[in-house]
């Protein structure tokens, strides 16, 4: 059996919780698309897409962590990611900056 | 428990170093819980973003569309300051536990609690004036 190196198992924990947020982000993607009315444009329902878009890439984000954490545990390296702020801020500002375009359509 | 000093090349001066940079690794399990707490003020912000586009596209009802943009915008206008405010938290959280630091309060819960107090009062106002 390999050792498990993650004890209270953080890693799994913290890829749940991107997994739920990546299906909140999907969930205001499905609402941005206006499901239900047939007359809107494509161009209407781009920050629905992109809202989509954004929620697989923070479900595969997630994944690609939870990997790298278990990774990095087993080698006893930082489980800090460089360009972790970036993706998290980006992750802060994006889907509000989304959402206006929407409501605005 | 894996812990990285802070030498030559890996400077402590928070006030331009990279986070990796700074101090040593605390505990990994910090880190992640930290991580955590970020994605749950981020949940918290999609739950008002998600409230904001509702109220602007499923509730004809509440009245007059400027009306349901003005409180959709407010909704969402939270949700940015919460995002923002809980990225900085985040960050701070992590440098003050690799310095280690006591953690600061935050202002979060309160800006969340009394917002959202706002919106609800302006909602009940709303019906009350549309009749709904």
């Amino acid at each position: 059996m390999p050792k498990i190196h993650d004890s209270g198992m953080q890693a799994e924990r913290t890829r749940l919780s991107w997994a739920r947020t990546s299906l909140a982000l999907a969930v205001i993607g499905a609402l941005e698309l206006h499901i239900g009315r047939s007359d809107l444009a494509m161009v209407d329902r781009l920050p629905g897409l992109l809202m989509l878009l954004i929620a697989v890439g923070c479900w595969v984000y997630g994944g690609r962590r939870y990997l790298v954490v278990t990774r990095s545990l087993a080698a006893g390296r930082t489980v800090l990611n460089h360009r972790q702020g970036l993706v998290l801020a980006g992750l802060s500002l994006l889907p509000a900056a989304i959402a206006v375009w929407s409501i605005l359509v | 428990m894996m812990s990285t000093p802070a030498g030559p090349d890996r400077p402590s001066d928070p006030g331009r170093a990279r986070l990796q940079d700074i101090g040593t690794d605390p505990d990994y399990r910090f880190t992640l819980a930290n991580e955590r707490t970020f994605l749950a003020w981020i949940r918290t912000s999609l739950a008002l973003i998600a409230g904001g586009v509702a109220v602007v596209q499923l509730a004809p009802a509440l009245g007059e569309r400027w009306v349901r943009l003005v409180l959709g915008c407010v909704l969402i206008a939270l949700s940015v300051v919460m995002a923002a405010a809980s990225h900085r938290r985040w960050y701070l959280n992590e440098r003050s536990m690799r310095l280690g630091e006591a953690l600061r309060p935050t202002p979060l819960t309160m800006i969340l609690a009394y917002g959202v107090a706002v919106i609800a009062v302006a909602v009940f106002v709303v019906l009350l004036i549309s009749g709904g």
